[in-house]
């Protein structure tokens, strides 16, 4: 069954030229688009989208972070991925904060973006890997330890807590543990934040999130 | 430590003009009632200047006085037209070293070559005044000692402030047309491409949709660049280019919001009868208040007018948008700036709107400030204002020692003064007709490029 979304952006070119793509590929079903986070709030339930592609700067009503909160309030199973042209830190900790499990940027590639709607439909959280150019190596605190470093790597990657049992060879259980400590120690309300602070730290590099 | 304050020296400067041009008027007068005096000073430059032949007929030299005195007022009339005070008072110290140094040499030339002497008041007055300019000179140098700031520098370093807080502005809304317009443009153009791409092997009519998609958004940005363009451009604009702007920045917003945007162009002003910059003015208002329909407003539809009303020249903006309360929108730079310059120029802006009900907002500038009518008819009076001084001389001025009136300077000249009046006239006609000409061909050049535009776009 192919993967419905729905698209906010003011931006009638951008919005058109989303659909044309997104609708190239057989996988990806487009339900529709909205040019105002309103608009989106007042169709959720006649769309209802298994992604939101969510335009951080809408002009006049309600932000991309306000509309974000509000649509998951209302439908916590969907995944919305944050597309924005802006560069600011505070506004990508915002939607993450918010609950966006992917964040992408207007200058990446098009195939960036296809890969993001693919692994937040799939649960997976899923940050631009050239956003690590930015906040990269900000943060060099050390209060992590090892293992926990490396389930923090597997965090950003996107990988589920089974994914990363299997991968460390250990019970579901201690994972969860460890993640809940990480997130605890690096500030981050949910994995996608991590992700976030895990670039910062260069614990992971946007070449190991582009490879995935 | 209390300085002493600075003498202003505009009124220095005018106190003086005006005191010279009399002493001129009763040195140039002649044998009239005014002139006894210059009478009086008559035999004691007889020995240098027998004055039988002199074209100025016998009062040469109080006429020759009265033509130097009428010099040193018109300088002094200059001087006081300075605005810049600072460039002022450099000008009095100059003008009072000029005068200590013309002093002595007249002083010393007189005393000791003229008999009879010449009254001691006049031998020395030139002297007496380069100095007394001089003190006001040193009070201003001693106001202002070095390392001191005066109120003219903190106002110059204020207006050098205020013109980079402009600059800073003007490449953050630069950057904000970057963001909002080309780059999402660009982004567009990029996922069509990539859309070709994807549907080229199985889809070829969705392939062809997608490659019109990045033909049409890379039109739109080209459009969104010539704005960008205009805005970086410098030289002053005219009629044709602000009309030419206006109307990219009207297209520039419908195809980045999808509004209809409509712009209608009245009766023009001719380009003399505005203030210089009164283009730069209305095009960053427009600039402003379509940025912000393009942000804020939401709109369906724009209508965008300009043209001369009631003697005015009117710009409005209206928009079927969200609106918002004037009073409870906060005052952003950009609109303080725009409203300021507006004001400048002797203009009005007002914002209407409420929410729900869209905005219009309108921008009015004066016209006729130097209208081609006014100004001729200002040539013509200073024309008729110095005939009738001229009239005036040559009536009052008497005759010279051959019979002739005083200000005779023979036919000749005024051979020569009609000759260089008629290539005069001559030149300003062949300019004029130039003038009109290019206009004509520019008139003619912009509506062949719209209707090659229109065919371009059917």
């Amino acid at each position: 069954m192919p993967i419905s979304i729905a698209i906010v952006d003011d931006h009638r070119v951008v919005g058109r030229s989303l659909q044309a793509y997104l609708e190239s590929f057989p996988d990806l079903k487009l339900v529709g688009i909205a040019t105002t986070g309103e608009e989106m709030l007042e169709r959720l339930d006649e769309w209802r989208p298994q992604v939101v592609l969510q335009d951080l700067l809408l002009p006049g009503g309600i932000d991309g972070i306000e509309t974000t909160q509000r649509l998951l309030a209302r439908a916590p199973d969907v995944r919305v991925v944050a597309l924005t042209a802006s560069t600011d830190e505070a506004r990508m900790m915002g939607v993450l904060r918010a609950g966006a499990t992917g964040y992408v940027r207007k200058d990446a590639e098009p195939e960036t973006l296809l890969a993001a709607v693919r692994a937040v439909a799939r649960g997976r959280t899923f940050i631009d890997p050239s956003i690590g150019h930015r906040v990269l190596r900000t943060d060099t605190s050390d209060d992590l330890t090892p293992r926990e470093l490396d389930v923090l790597r597997h965090v950003a990657l996107g990988k589920s807590n089974k994914d990363i049992a299997v991968a460390l060879d250990i019970i579901e259980e201690t994972v969860k543990t460890h993640v809940r400590h990480v997130l605890a120690n690096l500030g981050a309300e949910n994995r996608a934040q991590a992700a976030v602070r895990a670039l910062a730290r260069g614990v992971v590099s946007p070449e190991d999130l582009a490879a995935d | 430590m209390s300085f002493p304050t600075l003498i202003n020296t505009k009124p220095v400067f005018r106190a003086y003009a005006v005191l010279t041009a009399v002493l001129a008027v009763i040195g140039l007068s002649g044998d009239t009632w005014v002139s006894s005096l210059g009478a009086q000073l008559q035999p004691a430059f007889l020995v240098l200047h027998p004055t039988a032949a002199s074209p100025f007929g016998q009062y040469v030299v109080p006429r020759l006085a009265g033509v130097v005195l009428l010099t040193a007022a018109l300088i002094a009339l200059a001087f006081a037209r300075l605005e810049d005070a600072e460039a002022r008072r450099h000008s009095l110290n100059r003008f009072a070293i000029a005068h200590v140094v013309g002093g002595i040499l007249f002083s010393g030339i007189s005393s000791a070559l003229l008999t009879p002497m010449l009254p001691t008041i006049i031998v020395w007055a030139p002297l007496v005044v380069g100095i007394v300019l001089s003190s006001f000179a040193i009070v201003n140098a001693q106001a202002q000692p070095s390392g001191h700031t005066s109120v003219d520098v903190l106002r110059s370093r204020y207006e050098a402030q205020i013109r980079e807080a402009a600059r800073r502005e003007e490449r953050a809304r630069l950057a904000r047309v970057l963001h909002d317009a080309v780059k999402q443009q660009l982004f567009a153009i990029q996922t069509a491409a990539a859309t070709v791409e994807a549907r080229l092997e199985t889809d070829q009519s969705g392939a062809r949709a997608a490659a019109g998609t990045v033909r049409a958004s890379a039109h739109e940005a080209l459009v969104e660049m010539e704005t960008l363009i205009d805005q970086l451009q410098t030289a002053p604009m005219e009629n044709s280019g602000f009309e030419d702007a206006l109307r990219r920045q009207c297209d520039a917003l419908g195809y980045r919001t999808g509004a209809t945007v409509t712009l209608t162009i009245g009766a023009l002003p001719p380009s003399t009868a505005l203030v210089p910059g009164a283009y730069e003015a209305l095009y960053r208002f427009a600039q402003e208040a379509l940025h912000n329909v393009g942000r804020h407003a939401r709109a369906r539809t724009v209508k965008v007018h300009f043209g001369v009303r009631a003697g005015r020249l009117e710009l409005w903006i209206a928009d079927d948008g969200a609106g918002f309360v004037p009073d409870e929108a906060p005052s952003g730079m950009g609109r303080r700036n725009m409203e300021a310059r507006v004001q400048e120029l002797g203009g009005t802006c007002t914002i209407t709107s409420a929410r729900g009900s869209g905005t219009t907002v309108m921008c009015t500038l004066p016209l006729g400030a130097r209208s081609r009518l006014r100004r001729v008819g200002g040539a013509l009076a200073w024309a008729a204002i110095s005939g009738c001084a001229g009239f005036l001389l040559y009536w009052a001025g008497g005759v010279n020692d051959q019979g002739r009136p005083a200000y005779y300077f023979g036919v000749e000249f005024l051979k020569v003064f009609g000759i260089a009046v008629s290539i005069g006239v001559v030149l300003i006609v062949i300019g004029g007709l130039v003038r009109a000409a290019a206009r004509f061909d520019a008139r003619l050049l912009r509506a062949l490029n719209r209707h090659a535009d229109l065919d371009r776009h059917r």
